[in-house]
């Protein structure tokens, strides 16, 4: 395991190199850091400045060898407002890092349980809506997804949360998915019979709106804060209270962003998870543990689930670029001061390269440390390359 | 002897022809029989119809705006808009005689004589005033504002066609080019394997390490309203390594294969067994995924649009549609509403049509009816 | 060998149909045999006549999908259908092994835990070590080398032969009185497959269990089957005892198979393979199914539906041919099938 990891880094290291040589040469090329001091009147003293710090007047792999060095003592330089980086960049990863960690997580278990079930239940009425709102996801443009969670998911979810209760329609949604859940809990295996199932789903419902009378008791005549953030991660009239509501703040601040991050990567991976448990329950292996007598659940699970897992890590460790790319816009319409925003603030029409530089090589260096522990989940689920 | 060495492969070629065509028939019939697939295919074409035919005979241009405050923010209706496109005008008409006479007038219909003639106004003209009042191509046009019209009053319906004309022409240029690419890197990668395949696939890890997005983000910075169709190419350009995965891992497998080796044996070249036998092999998955990176290209259009690059005002694309209108989103809905749901509808189309594809194209399917 | 008769396995009308899109694929027809303890059965035919899924039938492993009709007792006890006891049986009383063993062990568990599952389903009380400990011998009784450190081996450290005679280990594990083999040694090359028909002739020795071979190979079932069952399109066409197969075949189907054969050829060194192809399961040719490639069929043949098994000489010997008689009086049936290949070389 540990060859493998070196093994790894050995590759990862001068990629990473190479990686910052080629970026450099993009964010140099692609734009003026002066262009609008230019335009400016008086800015003689300003220009001369900037072309000093940034050493616009040497060529540019010298550029890259005093940006480079001083990268390596983890100093990414001053912005164009003449702010240090470092700090700023530091307090942009942690958010930037909560939000698609706890977004691949989501994503990821989402994913997985979805295309699990609907492998297992191929061809269900299940399988087909699952499948259909897996494309739907897919077919979104994220701001647009994040633009209509923000409206509905926390606008209309505050509002209800000052006067809550649960309306008529509330209770048969609620019912009915109720319903669902239980008479697929029940009807798991394939032999159970429509009737057992039919008798299930109505327990379900029936129990389910038990609790929601119960809940809409309970929620009559209370009112409740505004809970769900849209903007920012923290509300600052949380900045002096204990730990629990800050943390139920944060939590609040967190969901939709993430949500919408998640959205997006869930629809692949249950997408996948699904193509991959289909071919995986059809394979020879899983007929010899049927024919050995394993029973039904242990065969999906334990057979089945468990070697369609390895590809579904590959998966997931190819997406990590694109989570970064996706936060880029979850913190714009969220107002979430991430990566994101540190990016599209260096894209002004005055290009700041080193901030620029600096979320890029960050970005990087996470989807590589992302995609080794890929590596080490893959090599811990694959006996084949454990042993290679 | 150089007829002997020629006659071998074309006898070879030949029969694999053959299999080729039957292989395509079968291959057309089953996408053929894919329901959804069909349906979207045609749900596609009508949309695109509408798009490049549609736009240019419906009553509204994309970028023109209207001269009267009268159109800004409407909602959309099927009735024609108010406030003017009446065959039947009521104007207050300033004559010679009497400054107060109020007349009622067919716009359409040839100047009146007798009651209003010599009329003043900067012209002098009762009819140049009312022009000047209401622009020609607003005021001969009596089309509704389907979708609604935005804060400066451009008619939406007319937008989203033209936005959706930008959209596909891009996406698809796109899924030309990062296919071209990410076939030609894969299969040299898969064919000639050794320390070529090793770099080539080095680079793709290498370019999947630095969001797309945000290169996209940084290359587009300097694209203005002419130069369009840099965005094709950056988004093109970084958005072939699946696909080239995808055709290593196809070229390493066909590679073993025996036609392959026939081919070899009988002293034909890297670029003729590349091209002639065994790209035919892979085209199932290049037409998949050319047709599924067509869908990611009109989202990854949309997301650059966001980030306030792309297809610039006054043209639009439907990205840049959403993009401009997500403030408006509480206050006046439809201008968020209908283009992104033209999105989701041409991407949710793209990818049934994909998957029906895949399902067409995969032998080892044989989708069995519960 | 079968020195008690006792009757294990009852098959009777076994008919699977696989409806898709293209139509209903009627994979087996009408199949009845029985099988008594320490019988070696013998199933041939060409590829896809319905070899596997009858089989795959009887164990109860066939997709969802399919529709499976007829009967199938295991000491009296009905198989099929849903409330079919085939589920507390597979792996205990019935095992199965399979044609690929490159792909019929999970690549994921060790060969030892693959072992000891197959033991344990059946087995919830037996102690650990007894559950090692039976494991090791199964192994041994297969002849692995190095049963003990080789029970912590991934199955990709195997080589084919090995993986099979593991699947083979992990099949008697739990001394099941039946053992359906499906073509176990197509996938492995000659020596090896020599190697793995006489490890399961020694495993039947040992546990008396009855075996169902299937196999495109008759020199394999001339080896150490009893009894043989011919299969074409979904349907047995003739069964009897390996000399009425061999001696006294009454069945073109039967002569072309044997003619196909390397090593007995009729006439000349030549492999002859049966000129035709397999028919269509979903559109069967009226009258005989073989009749499109049959040498000697008559136009009785496309009218009368044969199929109708009738006994010949011995009480166990049945053919589905309606000339069967002829066939049988012929010298060397196989040389009926000399003059179609060689107008089949002409035409070419
Ligand atoms: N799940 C299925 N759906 C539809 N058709 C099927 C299915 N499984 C098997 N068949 C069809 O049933 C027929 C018999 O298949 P089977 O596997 O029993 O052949 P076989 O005699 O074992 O051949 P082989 O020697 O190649 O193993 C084949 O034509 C096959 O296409
Ligand atoms: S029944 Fe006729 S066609 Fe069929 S095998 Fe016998 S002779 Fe041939
Ligand atoms: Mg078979």
């Amino acid at each position: 395991m540990l060859r493998l990891i070196i093994r790894r880094m050995l590759v990862a290291i001068p990629m990473l190199l190479v990686c910052s040589v080629l970026v450099f040469v993009l964010v140099a090329n692609a734009g003026d850091p002066l262009e609008a001091l230019r335009g400016r009147p008086n800015s003689q003293q300003a220009i001369a400045q900037r072309t000093a710090t940034l050493h616009l007047n040497k060529p540019i792999f010298e550029r890259y060898w005093l940006w480079f060095s001083k990268m390596l003592h983890g100093d990414f330089g001053i912005d164009n407002k003449g702010l240090r980086i470092g700090p700023q960049l530091w307090r942009a990863m942690g958010t930037t890092l909560q939000i698609v960690l706890l977004s691949t997580i989501l994503a990821v278990c989402l994913g997985i349980a979805v295309g699990v079930i609907s492998a297992v239940r191929q061809y269900s009425f299940f399988d087909y809506s699952a499948t259909f709102v897996s494309f739907l996801f897919y077919a979104m443009p994220v701001f647009w997804f994040a633009v209509l969670l923000k409206v509905f998911g926390a606008i209309e979810f505050n509002n209800w949360l000052e006067n809550p209760g649960i309306g008529t329609v509330g209770f048969l949604l609620i019912g009915l998915l109720g319903a669902g859940f239980t008479s697929m809990l029940f009807g798991f295996k394939r032999t159970v019979s429509k009737r057992r199932r039919l008798i299930a789903g109505i327990a379900g419902f029936a129990g389910t709106v038990l609790v929601c009378l119960l809940v809409d008791r309970f929620l009559a005549d209370r009112t409740y804060f505004r809970w769900i953030g849209t903007v920012n991660t923290t509300d600052p009239r949380f900045a002096h209270q204990g730990f629990w509501p800050r943390l139920g703040d944060h939590l609040g601040h967190l969901l939709l962003p993430v949500t919408t991050l998640a959205v997006i990567s869930y629809a692949g991976y249950s997408r996948f998870t699904r193509a991959s448990m289909l071919e995986t329950l059809s394979a020879d292996y899983v007929r010899t543990a049927r024919a050995k007598g394993v029973s039904e659940r242990a065969v999906i699970f334990k057979h089945a689930f468990r070697t369609a897992l390895i590809p579904i890590v590959t998966v997931v460790a190819l997406d990590f670029g694109a989570i970064f790319g996706g936060a880029i816009i979850t913190e714009t319409v969220f107002s979430i001061q991430g990566m994101g925003k540190l990016f599209r603030e260096a894209l002004q029409k005055d290009i700041d390269p080193n901030k620029a530089m600096a979320y890029l090589i960050v970005t990087a260096i996470n989807v590589v440390v992302f995609n080794l522990i890929a590596d080490i989940i893959y090599a811990k689920l694959d006996p084949r390359i454990r042993h290679e | 002897m150089s007829e002997t060495t020629d006659t071998t492969p074309t006898t070879q070629d030949h029969e694999f022809d053959v299999k080729a065509r039957t292989q395509a028939q079968l291959v057309v019939r089953r996408f053929l029989h894919h329901r959804l697939a069909m349906i979207s295919l045609v749900v596609l074409v009508l949309m695109a119809l509408l798009a490049f035919a549609g736009a240019r005979v419906w009553g509204y241009d994309h970028a023109r705006i209207p001269q009267n405050n009268l159109e800004s923010y409407n909602a959309p209706s099927l009735t024609k808009p108010a406030g003017r496109c009446r065959p039947i005008e009521t104007v207050a008409v300033p004559t010679n005689t009497d400054p107060g006479v109020t007349t009622t007038v067919d716009r359409l219909a040839p100047a009146p004589t007798t009651t209003i003639a010599g009329a003043t106004g900067d012209t002098g003209d009762w009819r140049a005033d009312f022009i000047a009042k209401y622009p020609r191509d607003h005021d001969l046009s009596c089309a509704p504002h389907l979708f609604g019209t935005n804060q400066v009053g451009q008619d939406l319906f007319a937008q989203t066609l033209r936005g959706t004309q930008r959209s596909l022409l891009i996406a698809i240029m796109v899924a030309i080019v990062s296919t071209t690419l990410g076939v030609l890197i894969g299969a040299a990668a898969g064919f000639f394997r050794g320390w070529l395949d090793a770099v080539l696939m080095r680079m793709t890890d290498l370019i999947l390490t630095v969001p797309y997005l945000a290169v996209a983000a940084v290359l587009g910075r300097k694209v203005s309203g002419d130069t369009w169709w840099v965005i094709p190419l950056i988004l093109g350009g970084f958005g072939w390594m699946g696909i080239a995965r995808i055709i290593r891992g196809e070229f390493l497998s066909l590679r073993e294969k025996e036609f392959v080796e026939a081919a070899r044996a009988s002293g034909a070249t890297s670029k003729r067994i590349i091209f002639k036998h065994m790209l035919p092999n892979a085209v199932g998955p290049i037409i998949v995924n050319a047709t599924l990176s067509v869908a990611g290209a009109i989202l990854a259009e949309t997301a650059l649009s966001f980030l306030g690059l792309g297809v610039k005002s006054p043209d639009v694309s439907l990205g840049s549609l959403v993009s401009e209108n997500q403030t408006a989103f509480s206050t006046h809905p439809w201008l968020f509403w209908f283009p992104g749901l033209f999105i989701i509808v041409i991407v949710l189309c793209v990818n049934f049509i994909g998957d029906g594809l895949r399902d067409a194209f995969d032998p080892k399917q044989n989708r069995v009816r519960a | 060998m079968s020195a008690d008769s006792e009757l294990l396995l009852e098959v009777e009308h076994l008919t699977v149909d696989f409806p898709t899109d293209d139509g209903v694929v009627h994979a087996t027809r009408d199949i009845s045999y029985t099988l008594s303890r320490g019988d070696v059965l013998g199933v041939v035919g060409e590829s896809g006549s319905g070899k596997s899924v009858s089989s795959l039938a009887v164990m109860g492993l066939l997709p969802p999908t399919a529709r499976v009709s007829g009967s199938a007792k295991f000491c009296g006890q009905e198989l099929l259908g849903s409330h079919g006891a085939v589920k507390s049986l597979r792996g205990n009383k019935l095992a199965m092994i399979f044609q690929d063993p490159m792909t019929a062990l999970n690549p994921v568990y060790t060969v030892g835990v693959q072992l000891r599952e197959a033991l344990r389903v059946h087995n919830r009380e037996m102690p650990k070590r007894e559950i090692t400990e039976r494991s090791i011998d199964a192994l041994e009784l297969v002849g692995i080398p190095n049963p003990k450190s080789r029970l912590e081996s991934f199955p990709h450290e195997f080589s084919g032969g090995m993986r099979q005679r593991a699947m083979i280990a992990m099949a008697m594990i739990n001394d099941p009185d039946i053992l359906i083999a499906d073509e176990p040694t197509t996938a492995l090359d000659v020596t090896v497959q020599a190697q793995i028909l006489e490890t399961l002739e020694r495993v039947q020795d040992r546990t008396g269990a009855a075996i169902i071979l299937i196999t495109h190979d008759l020199g394999v079932i001339a080896g150490i089957a009893q009894r043989v069952l011919v299969m074409y399109g979904g349907a047995v066409v003739e069964s009897g005892s390996v000399d009425d197969i061999f001696y006294r075949t009454s069945m073109p189907y039967t002569a072309g198979l044997l003619g196909s054969m390397p090593g007995i050829h009729a006439h000349g060194s030549r492999l002859r393979p049966i000129p035709g192809s397999p028919p269509s399961l979903i559109r069967m040719p009226p009258g005989c199914s073989f009749g499109p490639r049959c040498p000697m069929v008559t136009d009785a043949c496309r009218v009368d539906a044969p199929g109708k098994f009738s006994l010949l000489g011995s009480e166990t010997h049945a053919s589905a041919c309606i000339r069967r008689d002829e066939v049988l009086a012929m010298d060397d049936a196989r040389t009926m099938f000399a003059a179609t290949y060689d107008t089949e070389v002409v035409r070419d």
